[in-house]
């Protein structure tokens, strides 16, 4: 099966609009055997009735089956209403053959950021269930679901993406499709390819590039996706694999502990047996590292920090850390380091090398690397001469599940995509109280819940995970703080050298 | 929609821990001690067999058998399924009838998954542990 995935072609009749792009794309659709073509939203520049009516001119001379959602372009001015009048649904199923493609309007009126909200969510779900047998499921949304590199900051993906990504992980969805953010990108997350098209016909192009479409290419064994601008093309393979057993492991050859949200202060938010259950139960893991990836303190004053101190002789076993913004705060920027011994902490062994990046800032919730500290961090892992590498910070690289999208880094998408390209084995982060862990192409990303604050978001209560590094494979899973439970995150295969 | 009309496949841990149909029983232990699971399937180019720590004490512990025995001689060969969209409650059902906390799952009637009771059951139990526990 064949798709033509476009998007953003942001039709006007102003210079904005590059009418010779975008009939050069429509002639390589129509010359090409594609089953269909799915257009990822903002088709037009400002949801005004001309607009709409000029698009629905220019996408007559496409001959193949084609859905077109509406992007937060379409619904400015109330252009939803007009969506409808000379488009179609909002929302809604395709029937191919053998295959069932669910498209979502993630529009906000007068708002570039997207929401999928609860009732939709539901119909979504709906949708999912009654489909769940179809060998192929495709869902098409506007918002792009992972951030993506060169969107300048990251505050525009969808308020629950980390929600839409779960369910579409437990549904087997094969494929995602979006726009959005005028620039090409293509990741696997746990074998379900999210194929992001660039800008069709818009001037708006980021970093230089030029515009571009997605041809997909879908059969039993892979999905490719060859990102097409107009002198070149790049090539994205991701086999479908929504299963796996996993017989050897072979030796166990390191351990590491990651922890966060201490929040050691006299308040109640910090809850004291819980620590003292996990400090137990780490030591008797005997792990070769504990990683704290932030808000060690409730507040950074010195009070608290004079607990920390205390509280955390009990950890036995060489321990690293990252600030999380709380750590930070008041003079928590003196303390810290003093603490901790430094900002970004580092840790070696033969198998692997740990980089920490403090991505919090002083008296602001909004988390960076920046792009002085991604070089910096590039620079480093590419003279590391250990097999493993591994990273930590405190705010998150992706979407988790139950939290908007404030915990993410602002410039998530750069991170992003910059550590998978490295190909860096594990990124270890520690915001939004969630236990989650996913993989992202080649790199695992593992966030914790905290370990000992009453603020959590998982039913399952305070917990902290262990990473366990076989020869073969590497396993994630989190534990009770207080009753020392296990329950497994993920496993994967380690990527080979 | 209720939760437990919805395909079993919303529940369904993909990826399985397994062993060799020749690995001993204390080696196979061994592995479930490591990776604290209660139960594997046993793999031999496909799943050709499971057990879980219950079968253990049934059939190694109280009978005295040997543990350099294989896991092939204590597996349960009969296995029983449900496919991956089986409604939740059909699956709970059938789990009843055959007195199981564990289904392995089945997608074009190969063995891909595996839905235990406890996975329902660890939220609930959670809260109810801190809420006992709380300072």
């Amino acid at each position: 099966m064949r798709i033509a995935h476009i998007s953003d072609s942001h039709i006007t009749p102003g210079a904005e609009f590059q009418k010779e792009v975008f009939y050069q794309i429509v002639r390589e659709i129509n010359s090409e055997p594609f089953d269909l073509v799915v257009h990822t939203g903002d088709i037009t520049d400002t949801g005004l009735r001309e607009a709409y009516e000029y698009s629905q001119k220019m996408i007559e001379p496409i001959k193949k089956p084609m859905i077109i959602i509406p992007g937060n372009h379409d619904s400015r001015n109330v252009g939803y209403e007009l969506f409808e009048e000379y488009l179609g649904d909002l929302n809604g199923v395709y029937k191919g053959e053998d295959y069932i493609l669910i498209y979502v309007d993630s529009s906000i009126s007068d708002r570039n950021e997207g929401r999928v909200g609860s009732s939709k969510f539901e119909w979504l779900k709906s949708q999912l269930v009654k489909y769940s047998s179809k060998k192929l499921k495709i869902v098409a949304v506007h918002h792009h679901l992972v951030p993506i590199p060169k969107a300048g900051t990251e505050r525009n993906v969808l308020f629950n993406a980390g929600d839409l990504m779960d369910l579409f992980q437990r549904y087997d969805v094969d494929l995602v499709l979006s726009g959005h953010r005028h620039y090409p990108n293509v990741v696997s997350v746990d074998g379900m390819v999210i194929s992001n098209a660039g800008c069709m016909s818009c001037r708006k192009v980021r970093a230089g590039d030029v515009c571009s479409y997605n041809q997909i290419e879908v059969t039993p064994e892979d999905i490719t996706v060859t990102i097409k601008r107009l002198q070149s093309s790049r090539e994205y393979k991701s086999p479908r694999l929504k299963s796996e057993i996993f017989i050897s492991e072979g030796k166990k050859l390191a351990r590491i502990v990651q922890i966060a949200g201490t929040f050691f202060s006299d308040h109640k938010i910090f809850e004291r047996r819980k620590y003292e259950n996990a400090v137990k139960k780490i030591n008797s893991l005997s792990p070769d590292l504990v990683m704290h990836c932030g808000d060690i303190v409730e507040k950074g004053i010195p009070h608290n920090y004079d607990l920390a101190h205390k509280y955390l002789e009990a950890i036995e076993v060489p321990t690293v850390y990252t600030p999380g913004p709380r750590d930070i705060n008041y003079i928590g920027y003196e303390l810290f380091p003093r603490l901790t011994g430094g900002w970004d902490q580092g840790f070696e062994t033969p198998l692997f090398r740990v980089h920490g990046v403090n991505s919090s800032q002083y008296d602001s919730d909004v988390g960076a690397v920046g792009r002085f500290g991604l070089r910096n961090l590039e620079n480093v892992i590419k003279e590391q001469d250990q097999e493993m590498s591994i990273v930590f910070l405190h705010h998150n690289v992706v979407p988790l599940p139950h939290i908007r999208e404030k915990g993410l880094l602002e410039d998530a998408g750069d991170v992003l995509k910059s550590l998978c390209d490295l190909k860096v084995d594990l990124v270890l982060t520690g915001h939004s109280s969630y236990p989650y862990a996913t993989k992202v192409d080649k790199t695992i990303i593992s966030n914790t819940n905290a370990v000992s604050c009453q603020y959590v978001r998982s039913l399952y209560g305070n917990s902290f995970n262990v990473i366990d590094i076989y020869e073969k494979l590497i396993n994630i899973s989190e534990i009770n703080s207080l009753w020392g439970s296990k329950r497994i995150l993920g496993i994967w295969r380690r990527n080979s050298r | 929609m209720s939760e437990f009309s919805v395909p079993i496949r919303q529940y369904t841990t993909k990826k399985l821990i397994g062993t060799p149909e020749n690995e001993t029983i204390q080696k196979a232990c061994q592995k479930m001690v490591e990776f604290r699971i209660g139960s594997l399937v046993v793999y031999n180019e496909k799943v050709v067999g499971f057990f879980t720590k219950g079968d253990i004490i049934e059939r190694v512990v109280a009978k005295g058998l040997s543990y350099v025995e294989p896991v092939s001689k204590i597996m349960t060969r009969d296995l029983i399924t449900a496919d991956i969209d089986t409604p939740v409650y059909r699956v709970l059902e059938l789990m009843q009838q055959h007195q199981i906390r564990h289904m392995l799952i089945t997608e074009e009637g190969r063995i891909t998954g595996l839905f235990s009771l406890k996975d329902l059951v660890d939220p609930e139990k959670q809260l109810i542990e801190t809420a006992i526990s709380s300072e």
